[in-house]
């Protein structure tokens, strides 16, 4: 009699392919499933390097061409030599925009100009997955999304002999990271040279002290200060801060004075507050100038007698 | 009869598993293989663009400084002393707005390493990124 459980060699035969066709099957599974999960985190790190790549492109065209146009052909160009197309890196539009408080802040395109200090940039890259998903999908969408940014560098904590009339300041609702002008003549408009230790009256003086932060133990909110006079040098100094290329910028965190109105001529002005600003943009001809700033602080405190952090020129 | 079958099919099972083992090793090899490939090529991935970030920011001013760069971001133990490393330009310009581009290569073991195999063939990888 046989025992009923002993199997005979003949049942036997092929267990072993029976057992490692069900093995491999999982493995092959593992093995699948292991290598689209490397191959989607390599490519979406690669994709995120793209993007890094990308946005600094795009805020290094823009400190040049200052315009959407320029800022987007930089960041379409490096991205075709990092192997991401076109198509996969406008899927989102480029953005410029400003960087505050860790924080981005779209601009519109029209607006992509020399205000901008922040460039965001989205990849968007389809990938096959080995396996159809649950959810029947057989396409993995990646996003990789980078913003450079232009840091705010501070020159100094100085005030210059500039004043920008409060009033003014006022109607234009100036918010930090937003950008205000003045323009006009001397007085008459909503700036004025301001004579801070009484070595800033003459235009050579001026000149040198714009360029320099000038730090005075007088100097407080409160005080009222004598205005400089003329319009002389104005555009000159402040071609020349823009024109510094070296870091610190000196078109950056500037300090001056928010002032009582203007007296037309001669007169005293009273330093209400101080402001901290960076140079966006200057023009003008004749008597008549125009400026943009952009506001860093709302209302910062000047340091005393400090040395001057940077030279712009010997 | 029983017994003559039992005979003919002795070592079946042994036969069996001698042609299904190399296959399962087969399979659990190419997975660490390609596992430490996708991960060296990731690690390179990074070293480069690291090191074409500090070109571009002029960190790094020659290729050798960007080069070093590239070396000590590499991990996942990887040799920073056998990743050859080459930019282009390859004198980096002094002005900016000038594309850079690094390519490193890696010489990946073909088996897996640690197993005292590694000095058997390699698999060159390479990568590079581009920055302006």
């Amino acid at each position: 009699m046989k025992p009923l459980l002993r199997s005979t060699p003949t049942q036997q035969k092929g267990v072993i392919l029976v057992l490692f066709s069900v093995v491999l099957g999982v493995v092959a599974t593992l093995f699948v499933w292991t290598v689209d999960l490397g191959r989607t985190l390599s490519e979406q790190r690669k994709i995120q390097t793209v993007a890094d790549a990308a946005a600094l492109a795009g805020l290094n065209a823009l400190g040049k061409s200052a315009s959407y146009a320029g800022m987007t052909s930089a960041v379409v160009s490096v991205a075709a030599s990092n192997q991401v197309s076109s198509d996969e890196i406008t899927a989102v539009a480029p953005r410029c925009g400003v960087w505050l408080d860790n924080t981005f802040t779209s601009q519109a395109a029209a607006l992509c100009d020399g205000t901008s200090t922040a460039v965001e940039v989205t990849v968007q890259r389809v990938i096959p997955k080995s396996f159809v998903s649950l959810s029947g999908s057989s396409n993995l969408t990646l996003v990789a999304r980078a913003v450079g940014f232009k840091p705010l560098k501070e020159v100094g904590n100085c005030i210059r002999p500039f004043g920008i009339e409060e009033s003014s300041l006022n109607a234009q609702g100036v918010v930090e990271g937003g950008t205000f002008t003045v323009s006009g003549t001397q007085g008459s408009g909503n700036w004025g040279k301001i004579d801070l230790d009484g070595n800033s009256s003459s235009g050579e003086q001026y000149t040198a002290l714009m360029l320099d932060n000038l730090c005075d133990d007088q100097i407080a909110a409160g005080n009222s200060v004598s205005v400089g006079t003329g319009n002389a040098q104005i555009r000159q100094v402040f071609d020349a801060i823009l024109a510094d290329a070296t870091p610190p910028l000196a078109s950056q965190g500037m300090v001056f004075a928010v002032t009582s109105d203007f007296p037309n001529g001669n007169g005293l002005v009273q330093l209400l507050r101080f402001i901290r600003v960076d140079l966006v943009s200057q023009h003008g001809s004749g008597q008549q100038w125009e400026a943009t700033f952009r506001v860093v602080e709302l209302t910062t405190e000047p340091d005393s007698r400090t040395p001057p952090h940077r030279q712009l020129m010997e | 009869m029983v017994g003559e079958r039992s005979r003919k099919e002795c070592g079946t099972v042994f036969v069996e598993a001698a042609i299904a083992l190399p296959v399962f090793l087969f399979l659990v090899i190419a997975s660490l293989q390609v596992g430490f490939a996708y991960s060296a090529l990731t690690s390179m991935r990074h070293a480069s663009a690291m090191a074409a970030r500090s070109a571009i920011l002029g960190s790094g001013q020659t290729t050798t400084q960007v080069c070093d760069v590239a070396r000590s971001s590499l991990v996942a133990n990887l040799d920073p002393q056998s990743l050859t490393c080459v930019t282009y330009p390859s004198t980096l310009p002094t002005t900016t707005n000038i594309p850079i581009t690094v390519t490193v290569s890696y010489p990946v073991p073909v088996l897996f390493p640690g197993a005292g195999i590694s000095q058997g063939p390699t698999w060159t990888l390479t990568a590079s990124t581009t920055m302006q």
